[in-house]
């Protein structure tokens, strides 16, 4: 069916919801008309206009990869604007798909060698390359959803005559968004393609696309077999979550441009897709698993009077109307846990947090967790929750327990890590004691145990710049002795008192808490503990950390008085958990930087708008 | 059907609670009975916390608290000191006390079944005693049961544990067998108990929870122990937006997230908020719309994509508006504002299916139709029928629009007129039709309708219209005379783009002259320049338009309120009751 057709009975469709069906058709057939009508003098401006445009561009498209992007630029500004001043409309309304790319492969990609079938299909992308291999037959590579068909535009086939085809296809460029209505079919070569009856152009790329040229030495077949080659290459093995990547082997690999750019990234290089595709199942996996188990998904607030539930330097702004100063949330805790003093027995949000820090590696200043809060399970049952939905998460999304990831740099092999349940549980101070051969004071709050900390940070070379509190000092040994031993999934467990203020006393071991952290290439994951539900006990741990933040520890946490008056009402028995998502998607898609996870990453201001991409 | 259950079942408890005041009276009695026997703490904690009382203006009520805080801390210690824990770290659930309900409820009064084990977890709302017998009203997620409590059916010490240590409001594991009382109440007929959690501040009193309104939005969590119904609210929310989700992946939307904090905060015409980041050393604003982020990924080749998420704005607060809510903002290659149409219809009728089964929904009294194909109008034809005037006979003479505008306005308003001056302010026809619209249509459309083709003067995003000069492709939902929905077929020319931005910003800018140059004697300054709705800075955003220089294939896009689908959906006047926490006041 002609789509243009189609859009015209569509649009006859608006506004008539009230009228009876005779009328109804009535009109369809008069606006059907009117629009046939309309269409067919478009195209006999669109004829005149590819006339004027062609005699302006009068330099062969050959020529276009040679010349300088900001030329490139202004020539197909002004056959743009020479389309407009005859009166076409360079931006169609609508081209009615019936076919995405990748169920036309899997309808088609069985045809034989040289086989044509009659059926029209209408298709629509991006074209990514094109070949003229002479003023009647010009090839293409058609990409949409990520897979790609050959457009083979042979003049035979179009219902445009030789000079009208001719001048059509020298302005249809590489970038160059199209519709294409055509017969399915394979070249002889076997290349599944499509061979253009109708070829529309529904949005002119109007740079010119950077691309990845080797030395020009290699190509001395026609430039439409060395094509169809390097692409292949490319496609034989796709990239699927677990597998290492190879950023260095794109196309566009500048990593500013891909960043700051991400649209070109994701139209040049072709496995980003799946990075992003990737990083929603991840949350659609988690999504899943928690509500297969009766939690709610809930939101709460992203500003907030005071910034609780963890320590963090917060961003500030202003609420004009009310005069009011508001912090952006740096963890959803506080809130969640009012929720299930509420009678919400298990709660989830998945949001951003945002942090006023450095941007680094692993650091972006708005972040994404998970965070859940189940009434009446302790730490233990959430370390097997934590296991179940990992193990089984990559288990779905890659078909096995162990992955691969380029953990010292994309020069060396990747390494593999191992998700297969249950996962190791390392104690904090007794491991630390053994692998350090210390023997920490048990009193940790004592000025004796600072002492010791701070002499075996000495003894070690291992480094904590002031304030030398206790807790920082125990962090830094942790980092150093425990977390180097973590690249398969580890729990590290049962944090001291003074390092968790939120987290609940141990029921048999003093001064320490029921808390674990999830550790997976030496990178923190998971953050849980059976939650701290005796008012008394909080507001002492939140004074402790007032005391920590006048030693000058600015990353202390505040005290929240509307969260400890929640708790005197009474919270259950909880447990509480939160992850990283950014960091969990960049090991599922072997990604050394949170960039590569994040659409739009946080970049230094640039002195430069970002018009032109460094080619 | 659940949130009529819960709301029956609590409402027992008010009249079970005024029938029984003998019953209360008891409880009563226990409660003075235990301040006497510990006298001296009552009297320690008075003096630590005079000063608290001071700063409350020791108000009885505020007094009464703090001597049950007091008792209960007493209570605390004491059952630390008989080495019980009174914050527990974990209770075996094996029933919800709706499974119970369910399962059971067939038994006879007075039947005992004690085939099997169960094993439930709640907070306590209610307490009779008699002699050797407790009855407890335990409620948790679910709902609510009857806990049993019979001397010598309860191991050891645990009655007098039960009688001296457990209040209302606390938080008990209780197992045991099942048991339909005589007057046919299920219950749970306890064997052992355990206090997981002991809560030191007594509960709300029912009438007054549900009178101060401040209160139920700043301690949302009282309110909803208070009124469990509140909690329906938050339920049938997650099943809005799983619905919504679920609609989108089954067209094959994909879910993506993009930044909140930007360096220029594009999309749409809002004040945004302004914060600064510290290592970057430079100004970010809060996202005012996805859009323009959501638009570059069609552009990157990902053709159908959504964004479920929070969105900012820094404006007053009323029962429609949040300075932060959350929306849906979707995007899909190829199609234009016809399919998005469609698919507001399909979005918002699965989910009231889901929520209510029917198409037809209540609001606020007010019966609301869903049923398919909704009302199709142009912007236009809705203004001439509510008004006579037909805005397309003024072409582009602004001046005779306002004339017939400010006459529209006297006739209507009968004299109290005071928007003269926003149709004064208004710099084309389009404005003022939008004028009148939001005046005299908007408030009218409580049937869904969609209100089509606005003129491209007050739509900077979307595509001129195919057939009629000066109009675009856009229409905004209306359902109970709120707009709910905002969709256009996408401007995708990046000349076009440009322009009409450069055009937003010099009638922004213009308004913004024009509010700094008024002279002091007017009404306005009063107010301080800062609270002036438009002074702040619009900026352009150079790469959305460098994006669309890439090609942007030929789409629609559409934004869904998701609170205000929520208010509707569960019958909420205030956008504060559909959202957990809401922005409120300073407290004084």
């Amino acid at each position: 069916m002609d789509p243009t057709e189609e859009t015209a009975e569509q649009l006859a469709d608006l506004s008539t919801g009230t009228i009876s069906k005779n009328a109804l058709k009535k009109e369809l057939k008069k606006k059907q008309k009117e629009e046939e009508k309309r269409l067919k003098e478009e195209e006999k401006k669109n004829k005149a206009a590819a006339m004027a445009s062609s005699s302006q561009n009068q330099k062969p498209p050959a020529d276009d990869e040679d010349m300088d992007p900001t030329q490139y630029y202004e020539n197909r500004l002004k056959a743009l604007a020479a389309l407009k001043a005859s009166g076409l409309n360079p931006y169609p309304h609508k081209f009615e798909v019936g076919m995405q790319i990748a169920e036309y492969i899997d309808k088609f990609g069985s045809l034989a060698n040289g086989e044509r079938c009659a059926e029209i299909i209408s298709v629509a992308g991006r074209i990514m390359s094109k070949r003229n291999s002479s003023s009647k037959l010009f090839f293409y590579d058609l990409y949409g959803g990520g897979v790609k068909i050959q457009v083979m535009a042979d003049i035979r086939d179009s219902e445009m005559d030789e000079m009208e085809f001719t001048r059509f296809h020298s302005n249809v460029k590489r970038g160059d968004i199209v519709g294409i209505c055509g017969y399915p079919g394979k070249s002889k070569k076997g290349e599944l393609s499509i061979f253009p009856m109708k070829f529309l152009v529904l949005s002119p790329c109007l740079h010119m696309m950077p691309r990845n040229r080797p030395p020009r030495t290699a190509e001395k077949k026609t430039p439409a077999e060395a094509s169809e080659k390097t692409e292949a290459k490319a496609m034989t093995e796709p990239w699927t979550p677990g597998m290492p990547r190879n950023p260095e082997a794109y196309v566009l690999k500048d990593q500013e441009t891909r960043y700051r750019q991400r649209y070109l990234d994701l139209m040049l290089n072709h496995e980003v897709r799946n990075i992003f595709k990737t990083r929603s199942k991840i949350i659609n996996c988690i999504r899943e698993f928690l509500n297969e188990r009766d939690f709610l998904e809930v939101e709460t607030p992203m500003m907030n009077m005071i910034a609780g539930g963890a320590a963090a330097r917060p961003f500030v702004t202003h609420h004009n109307e009310l005069n009011m100063r508001l912090f952006m949330r740096i963890a959803p805790e506080l809130y969640l846990k009012e929720l299930v003093v509420g009678g919400l027995d298990r709660v989830y949000e998945i949001g951003k947090q945002f942090r006023n820090e450095g941007i680094d590696l692993t650091h972006n200043p708005e972040f994404t967790t998970c965070e859940f809060y189940m009434a009446y399970a302790d730490y233990n049952d959430i370390m097997k929750l934590t296991e179940d939905l990992l193990s089984g998460m990559v288990k779905k999304l890659t078909g096995g327990y162990k992955i691969k990831y380029h953990s010292n740099g994309l020069d060396k092999d990747p390494i593999e890590i191992d998700f297969t349940p249950p996962f190791r549980r390392l104690d904090m101070i007794q491991g630390l004691e053994e692998m350090a051969n210390l023997n920490i004071p048990k009193d940790l709050s004592s000025e004796e145990a600072n002492k010791y900390l701070s002499d075996a940070c000495a003894k070690f070379d291992v480094k904590c710049p002031p304030p030398q509190t206790t807790a920082r000092l125990l962090d830094k040994l942790v980092g150093h002795f425990l977390e180097e031993t973590c690249v398969n999934p580890t729990f590290i467990i049962n944090h001291p008192e003074i390092m968790s203020p939120l987290a609940k006393y141990h029921r048999e071991r003093p001064g320490l808490t029921e808390r674990f952290e999830l550790f997976i290439n030496k990178h923190e994951l998971c953050n849980a503990y059976t939650e701290l539900n005796d008012p008394v006990v909080q507001r002492q741990r939140f004074e402790e950390q007032l005391k920590d933040r006048q030693s000058g520890d600015d990353e202390a946490m505040a005290l929240d008085e509307t969260f400890c008056t929640a708790l005197e009402y009474g919270l259950p028995p909880t447990g509480g958990w939160g992850l990283g998502i950014d960091r969990l998607a960049m090991m599922l898609t072997d990604s050394q930087n949170i960039k590569e996870v994040l659409l739009f990453p946080a970049m230094k201001p640039q002195d430069e708008p970002p018009a032109k991409p460094a080619a | 059907m659940d949130a009529l259950r819960v709301w029956r079942a609590s409402s027992q408890l008010i009249s079970f609670a005024s029938r029984a005041s003998t019953a209360r009276a008891g409880f009563k009695f226990n409660l003075r009975a235990r301040c006497c026997s510990s006298a001296s703490t009552v009297a320690a904690s008075a003096t630590a916390t005079s000063d608290r009382r001071r700063r409350n203006a020791a108000s009885t009520n505020t007094s009464d608290r703090e001597s049950v805080r007091a008792i209960r801390l007493k209570k605390v210690e004491e059952l630390r000191q008989k080495g019980y824990e009174p914050y527990a770290y974990k209770w075996e659930r094996s029933h919800t006390a709706r499974e119970i309900q369910e399962g059971y409820g067939y038994l006879q009064n007075g039947e005992v079944y004690t085939g099997v084990s169960v094993s439930m977890a709640g907070r306590i709302v209610a307490r009779r005693a008699f002699g050797k017998l407790v009855f407890l009203t335990l409620r948790d997620d679910s709902g609510i049961i009857q806990l049993y409590c019979e001397k010598e059916c309860l191991s050891e010490d645990q009655f007098e544990k039960l009688k001296s240590f457990v209040d209302i409001g606390d938080i008990l594991g209780a197992t045991g067998s099942i048991k339909k009382t005589e007057k046919g109440e299920l219950s749970i007929y306890v064997k052992n108990f355990e206090i997981l959690t002991k809560s030191l501040l007594p509960l709300p009193d029912k009438y007054h929870g549900l009178t101060d309104i401040d209160k139920r939005y700043r301690q949302r969590y009282v309110d909803m122990i208070a009124n469990p119904e509140v909690a329906d609210v938050f339920r049938i929310r997650a099943k809005i937006v799983s619905e919504i989700r679920k609609t989108m992946e089954s067209f094959g939307f994909i879910e993506v997230e993009t930044p909140v904090l930007q360096g220029a905060a594009g999309g749409a015409e809002a004040r945004p908020f302004v914060t600064y980041h510290n290592s970057l050393g430079r100004d970010l604003y809060l996202r005012i719309a996805t859009e323009l982020h959501l638009k570059r990924m069609l552009v990157g080749g990902l053709e159908k994509v959504y964004e479920i998420g929070r969105i900012f704005r820094n404006e007053g607060i009323s029962t429609r508006h949040n300075p932060e809510f959350t929306s849906i903002e979707m995007y899909e290659a190829y199609s234009d504002y016809e399919s998005m149409m469609n698919l507001a219809e399909e979005i918002v009728t699965r989910c009231a299916m889901s929520i209510h089964g029917k198409l037809q929904v209540d609001y606020q009294g007010t019966e609301i139709s869903l049923v398919r194909p909704w009302r199709r109008e142009t912007m236009h034809s809705l203004v001439k029928e509510a008004t006579g005037v037909d805005f397309h006979e003024f072409g582009n003479n602004v001046e005779a629009a306002k004339e017939a505008a400010k006459g529209i306005f006297r006739a209507q308003s009968e004299g109290k007129d005071n928007s003269s001056n926003l149709v004064e302010a208004c710099t084309s026809v389009g404005h003022v039709l939008n004028e009148v619209f939001e005046a005299f249509v908007e408030p009218t459309l409580i049937q869904p309708t969609f209100v089509l083709d606005y003129p491209i003067e007050i739509s900077p995003l979307a595509k001129p219209h195919r057939r009629y000069a000066g109009l675009t492709e856009r229409f905004e939902l209306f359902i109970c005379g709120r707009e709910i929905g905002n969709a256009f077929s996408e401007l995708t020319d990046p000349i076009d783009q440009r322009s009409r931005f450069e055009d937003q910003i010099k009638q922004h800018n213009a308004k913004r002259a024009a509010l700094a140059s008024e002279p002091k004697s007017s009404e306005e300054t009063t107010k301080a320049k800062d609270d002036n709705e438009d002074d702040y800075e619009v900026n352009l955003d150079e790469d959305f338009i460098t994006s669309l220089e890439y090609g942007m294939p030929p789409a629609s896009g559409m934004g869904l309120g998701i609170d205000r689908l929520v208010m509707l959906l569960t019958d909420s006047a205030s956008i504060r009751d559909v959202i957990a926490f809401p922005v409120l006041k300073a407290q004084q």
